[in-house]
C-alpha cells in the first residue's frame, strides 16, 4: 500500500478508480476489437461512466478526506461529480454519430473523454494546490488532443494549438501565483494555507499571488480578458468535445476556483471579491455583444458561454458576503447550464451531414418543418439561455440576482440583468432562422436513437429544473454548505 | 478540403512559435512597469498595476493567436 493511503481511501476514492480502470479498459477494447466493432469502445465507456455514478452514491452525505488529506470527499465534490459524468456520457452520445460522418477512427477518442473527466473529478476534490493542478492538467492535455482530433481539418488543428499555447501560458500564471502562496505560508494544503494567511499581515505578493492565479484559472473559465482563445478554439473543435469543454471544462474549474478562494484565501476576500466583480461585468458585457454579431453557430455559443461564466461570476461576487447563498447560486446555475448548453450542442451537431457542415445560422433554416423535434428542443434551450420562465435558465439566473441583491451587489444584479435582455436578441435570432426561413439546402436532418436520448435527457433537465427546481436547491444547498465550514466561518464578519 | 499527408512543421514556423515565449512574457512585463511607473506618478496604487497587467495579458495572448493562426496556415499550404 502506497504512503499516505489509509485502507478505506479505497472506498473513498472507488469512483475515481472505476473511471479510470474504465479508461484502461476502452483502450484495450480499441485495439482488440476488429475493425466495424469499433463502436463499441462508446458503449464500453458509457457503462463506465454509469459505474461511477453509481458509486458515488453510497458516498453521499459523507464528509471525511482521502489521501492522506489530499482529496475531500463531500456533498460539494459530490455535486460536480454528478455534473462531470453527466456532461461526459451526454458527450459520448453526441459523438458516434459525428465521428462516422467526419471520417475519424474513434481510436483514443473515448479514452481521452474519460481521461478529461477524470481529471475534472480530480479538480473538484483536490485539497491541495499540486493535486489540484495534476487534476487540472490531465483534463486540459487530453482536451488539447481531442481539440485536434480532426487530424485533417485545419481548423481543428488550429484550434488545437491555440488552446494548447494559450493553456500553457495560463499554467504558467497560475503556478507561479501557486508558488506565491506556498513562500507565503510554507504548505500546499488549501486549509493550512487558509489558516496561515488569517494570522498575516495583507502584503503585496499576496496580492501579487492572487492576481496571478486569478488570471490563470480566468484562462481555463474564459473569463474576458482571458477569453480570446475560446471562440477560434470552439470554433474548430469537433462539436461534441466544443460542448463538453463549454460545460465540464467549465463547471471544473469553478469547482477548483470555489475550493481555493473559500478554503484557502478567504482571509483576502476584499481583494479577490473586487476582482471578480470587475470580471463579471466585463465577461458578461463582452460575451453578450460580442455574440450580437455572429454568423457562426458554434462561435455565437462560445460567446454566449463566455457570458455565462460571468453569470456565475455573479454567485463567486455574491458569496464573498453571502457565502452560503452564493455559492449554492453558483452551483445551481452550472448545472441548469450543462443541460442547455448540452442539448444546443446536440442540435447543432445533428445538423452536421456527409454533404453540409453546419455551422453557420443559416444551416438552421427552416429546421421547424425539417425536423419538428430538434426545432421544438432548440427553441427550448434558446429560451432557456435566455432566461426565459418556466425554463431551469431562468430560475438559475433568477438565483443568481438574487444572491447578487442578498450581497449588496445592487449594481452587479442590473447589470446582470440588462445582459439578460441583450442576450435575447441572438438567442432569438436562432429562433427566427429556423421558423420564419425557408429550408436549407442537403440531405434530411435525422434524430438517432443516441440523439434521441441527449434530446429527451436535456430537454426534460431544463423543463423540469424550472417547473419544479425544490430538488436541485436542496443538494445545492448541502453541497455548498461542505465547502470549508470552517473558511466560511471566517468570512463571515 | 483536399488532405495531405502530415509532416514536420517547417523550420520557420518552429522558430516563430518558440519566439511566442519570450513575446508572452515581454508583453506582460511591459503592462507591469507601465501600471507600476503610473502608480508611482498619480500615487493611485494598486490600481493602474492591476489594470496595466491585465492589458499586458490581453496583448500577449493576443500575440499568441495571431502567430498560431499564422503557423497553422503556413504549414497548410
Amino acid at each position: 500500500m502506497p504512503p499516505g493511503f489509509a485502507p478505506d481511501d479505497f472506498w473513498l476514492l472507488l469512483p475515481e478508480i472505476l473511471l479510470a480502470t474504465t479508461a484502461v479498459v476502452v483502450l484495450g477494447a480499441d485495439a482488440l476489437l476488429p475493425r466495424g466493432r469499433q463502436g463499441l469502445a462508446a458503449w464500453i465507456a458509457l457503462g463506465g461512466l454509469g459505474a461511477t455514478a453509481a458509486a458515488l452514491v453510497p458516498l453521499a452525505g459523507t464528509h471525511a478526506t482521502a489521501a492522506g488529506g489530499l482529496m475531500a470527499v463531500d456533498a460539494f465534490a459530490g455535486f460536480f461529480k454528478l455534473l462531470f459524468l453527466l456532461a461526459a456520457a451526454l458527450t459520448i452520445l453526441m459523438s458516434t454519430r459525428y465521428l462516422a460522418v467526419e471520417g475519424a477512427r474513434p481510436g483514443t477518442y473515448y479514452v481521452l473523454v474519460l481521461c478529461a473527466t477524470l481529471g475534472m473529478l480530480f479538480m473538484a476534490s483536490a485539497l491541495d494546490l499540486v493535486t489540484q493542478v495534476i487534476g487540472l492538467e490531465t483534463m486540459a492535455v487530453s482536451f488539447y488532443i481531442l481539440a485536434g482530433f480532426l487530424k485533417p481539418n485545419r481548423r481543428s488543428n488550429e484550434a488545437a494549438v491555440k488552446y494548447f499555447l494559450l493553456g500553457a501560458f495560463s499554467l504558467g500564471l497560475l503556478l507561479y501565483g501557486m508558488s506565491l502562496l506556498y513562500g507565503l505560508t510554507g504548505t500546499t494544503m488549501l486549509r493550512d494555507i487558509g489558516t496561515a494567511l488569517a494570522g498575516l499581515e495583507r502584503s503585496r505578493w499576496l496580492g501579487l499571488a492572487v492576481i496571478l492565479v486569478v488570471a490563470g484559472l480566468g484562462f481555463k473559465i474564459a473569463a474576458v480578458p482571458f477569453h480570446m482563445w475560446a471562440p477560434d478554439v470552439y470554433e474548430g473543435a469537433p462539436t461534441p468535445i466544443t460542448a463538453f469543454l463549454s460545460v465540464g471544462s467549465k463547471a471544473a474549474s469553478f469547482a477548483m476556483l470555489l475550493r481555493l478562494f473559500f478554503e484557502a484565501l478567504p482571509a483576502a476576500n476584499a481583494d479577490w471579491g473586487l476582482l471578480f466583480y470587475a470580471l463579471a461585468i466585463l465577461t458578461m458585457t463582452v460575451g453578450n455583444l460580442a455574440a450580437l454579431t455572429q454568423s457562426n453557430l458554434k462561435r455565437l455559443l462560445a460567446y454566449s458561454s463566455i457570458a455565462h461564466a460571468g453569470y456565475v461570476l455573479i454567485g463567486v461576487v455574491a458569496a464573498t458576503s453571502v457565502p452560503q447563498v452564493g455559492i449554492k447560486a453558483a452551483l445551481v446555475y452550472l448545472l441548469v447550464y450543462a443541460f442547455m448548453q448540452i442539448g444546443a450542442f446536440g442540435v447543432v451537431t445533428m445538423l452536421r451531414r456527409h454533404d453540409v457542415i453546419g455551422e453557420e445560422l443559416k444551416d438552421m433554416s427552416g429546421l421547424f418543418t425539417r425536423n419538428p423535434l430538434a426545432g421544438a428542443s432548440m427553441l427550448l434551450f434558446m429560451l432557456s439561455l435566455g432566461g426565459i420562465p418556466p425554463t431551469a435558465g431562468f430560475m438559475g439566473k433568477f438565483w443568481l440576482f438574487s444572491a447578487a441583491i442578498d450581497g449588496g451587489y445592487y449594481w452587479l444584479a442590473v447589470i446582470g440583468v440588462l445582459n439578460s435582455a441583450v442576450s435575447l436578441y441572438y438567442y432569438l435570432r436562432v429562433v427566427v432562422f429556423m421558423w420564419f426561413k425557408p429550408q436549407a439546402t442537403g440531405s434530411p436532418v435525422v434524430l438517432g436513437p443516441a440523439m434521441g436520448v441527449l434530446l429527451a435527457v436535456t430537454v426534460v433537465g431544463t423543463l423540469a429544473l424550472g417547473v419544479y427546481p425544490r430538488a436541485l436547491f436542496d443538494l445545492a444547498d448541502v453541497s455548498a454548505r461542505a465547502l470549508g465550514a470552517a473558511g466560511i466561518a471566517t468570512m463571515v464578519r | 478540403m483536399p488532405r495531405r499527408k502530415s509532416g514536420p512543421p517547417s523550420l520557420g514556423s518552429l522558430g516563430a512559435l518558440s519566439a511566442v515565449g519570450i513575446a508572452f512574457v515581454l508583453a506582460l512585463l511591459f503592462g507591469f512597469l507601465i501600471g507600476r511607473a503610473l502608480d508611482g506618478w498619480l500615487g493611485t496604487s494598486p490600481l493602474f498595476l492591476i489594470v496595466f497587467f491585465f492589458i499586458g495579458l490581453a496583448a500577449g495572448v493576443l500575440n499568441v493567436i495571431r502567430t498560431a493562426s499564422a503557423v497553422t496556415r503556413d504549414d497548410r499550404k
